[in-house]
């Protein structure tokens, strides 16, 4: 069993994970990308499913944020 | 160019042919680089070997180290989110501050409350990151070491695909991987840094690796540490221990491997004064350990392979290349303007022997970069800015051949500044010297007949587009803001 705080704490991590990372690490694909002798077709591709990655890991922090606010406003541990 | 040499065209003679010399020995280690890489059955058009997978619940302790000193939250914070992010059960996270300013001590210690890692600082200073990294290690006692620079962003994969590769192979010193730079858009210095990084990471380093003489760059690579402590741990007396320090560990024995695959990306220098920073710190480093080189290979000639005490000697005088180059820009100006000849030939012989060597090496390197998918455009903007760092290399290598005094600057990127007027003026100078030469050169054809005036005239030309390629590379540039001008309101760097 984990305490709420520790449980706080790992959400805290995964919101400032989907925030970050992921546009991170869509920014420095999109950029070695131009690099690869992909098409300009599959280039495309491969950046609008970047794109999705980054938008889901939108509404992702949004989901985390909520069960972090549920779990300040709750008391015991989970 | 016909008549015979002056007592001081003897002496520009010897100058000149030994600049050509040590050019053509360069290029001929180029060559038998390409030749390697494209024996190797074109090894980087495929990817790299999937390296074997660890037993699950095996995995040794990785302490994975990043290193700054002064750099800003807007560089680190990335750095520390992908450290975080790798999938690795038995890791790690240290950060190793070395700064002195009150701003990032403070903006480090907030970092590492956010980000859960152990921030390590030390009492004296001393050589630098070998120093605080010597002085982290014997705190420590994980068998593996990753190192990363604050700018570097590793994939979440990096080291499930490196260490399995040391645990495979004991005698492995160590396994570096390429830096990728992805702010190539920013400014042309960018896109010229990357394209220099790319040459060396996907071509030399290459055929190094396949020639058992990789050294270590600094970042994105894991050691073992059994093989640090065995030679006393990173060499604290050279600016650029990464290249010392793999010397010394192949000196005693120990392997290195170049894992050819993308698995971290960076940012690259922005600005001029930023990338002539890095270049002379590289510059007099390397040359710092060429003088070495003579003295471990009296010590231990079989202690490396011929192979291997070429490719150290290639590396560690490459930034000789400056001062190379500057004697061959120099000479058609020499010869024009006071007569000095280095060299007695006609043109027609000059036209069969040199031309063809020069444009072989060109359009073998060019057609190299665009078969890895380069274009043009970067290519060029990476071959100006090796000329232009000339007068750097040159002071950098007599820097690093004869004081003592070391020079310790950390590369801190995204700053945006411009080279001073006072470091231009060496550019203008000889900007000036080429337009008298040319205009003298010119009259005297309409006088002399001569065509050697006119191939002077031509390099002269060639010298002159490169040297005002400077204008075009000390630009402002627009850089993104940092969270500290977010804060104040401020427009933005570049402005």
């Amino acid at each position: 069993m984990e305490t709420r705080d520790e449980v706080i704490k790992k959400i805290e991590r995964a919101v400032l994970t989907e925030e970050n990372a992921v546009q991170l690490y869509a920014r420095h694909l999109k950029a070695i990308m131009k690099w690869s002798g992909l098409a300009k077709k599959d280039r495309a591709e491969i950046e609008e499913t970047l794109n999705i990655l980054i938008r889901d890991s939108h509404c992702h922090a949004v989901a985390l944020r909520g069960i972090r606010e549920r779990l300040l406003k709750g008391g015991g541990d989970v | 160019m016909t008549t015979p040499l002056a007592p001081l065209g003897v002496v520009y003679a010897c100058v000149f042919l030994l600049a050509e010399l040590f050019l053509i020995t360069q290029n001929a280690g180029f060559f038998l680089t390409i030749w390697r890489v494209a024996r190797g059955a074109r090894a980087a058009a495929r990817p790299a070997p999937e390296p074997p997978a660890l037993v699950p619940g095996a995995y040794p302790r990785v302490a994975v180290l990043v290193v700054a000193r002064h750099e800003p939250r807007d560089v680190l914070e990335p750095t520390v989110t992908t450290l975080r992010n790798l999938n690795y059960p038995a890791k790690d996270l240290f950060f190793l501050d070395d700064s002195t300013e009150e701003r990032y001590i403070k903006e480090a210690d907030e970092l590492a409350v956010e980000y859960s890692l152990s921030v390590f600082r030390r009492e004296k200073r001393h050589g630098a990151k070998a120093g605080i990294i010597n002085d982290f290690l014997k705190t420590i006692d994980h068998p593996y070491v990753a190192i990363f620079d604050a700018d570097q962003n590793p994939m979440p994969d990096f080291l499930l695909r490196v260490v399995p590769i040391l645990e495979q192979r004991e005698k492995l010193a160590f396994v570096q991987t390429p830096q990728f730079y992805t702010n190539l858009d920013v400014g042309p210095v960018a896109k010229a840094a990357g394209m220099q990084q790319a040459i060396f990471y996907e071509i030399i380093c290459e055929a190094k690796g396949s020639n058992r003489s990789m050294f270590c760059c600094g970042t994105n690579v894991v050691f073992r540490r059994r093989a640090l402590d065995e030679i006393g741990g990173f060499d604290e007396e050279s600016v650029t221990e990464d290249f010392s320090t793999s010397l010394k560990l192949q000196y005693h024995g120990w392997d290195s491997y170049y894992y050819n695959h993308a698995e971290v990306f960076g940012m690259g220098p922005e600005t001029l004064p930023v990338y002539f920073k890095q270049q002379m710190r590289w510059a007099a480093g390397t040359t710092n350990v060429f003088k070495k080189i003579p003295g471990y290979f009296v010590r231990g000639p079989k202690k490396l392979s011929f192979t291997q005490w070429r490719e150290y000697f290639l590396s560690s005088s490459y930034y000789f290349i400056g001062l190379a180059l500057f004697i061959l820009m120099l000479s058609p100006i020499v010869n024009l303007l006071f007569d000095v000849t280095p060299f007695v030939g006609n043109v027609s012989l000059y036209l069969l022997t040199f031309l063809p060597y020069f444009f072989i090496t060109q359009f073998l390197f060019i057609l190299t970069m665009m078969d890895r998918k380069y274009s043009f455009s970067q290519i060029y903007h990476g071959v100006i800015l090796t000329f232009l760092s000339v007068p750097i290399q040159m002071a950098a290598a007599v820097r690093g051949l004869f004081s003592k005094k070391k020079i310790f600057a950390i590369t801190t990127k995204g700053k945006n500044v411009t080279l001073p007027f006072p470091m231009l003026i060496p550019y203008i100078a000889f900007m000036a010297l080429s337009v008298v030469a040319l205009a003298k050169g010119i009259v005297m054809y309409f006088v002399l007949h001569d065509h050697a005036l006119v191939m002077n005239d031509v390099w002269v030309v060639h010298n002159l587009f490169i040297c005002l390629n400077i204008f075009y590379f000390n630009k402002k540039i627009k850089l993104p803001q940092t969270a500290e001008e977010k804060t104040n309101g401020d427009p933005g760097r570049g402005d």
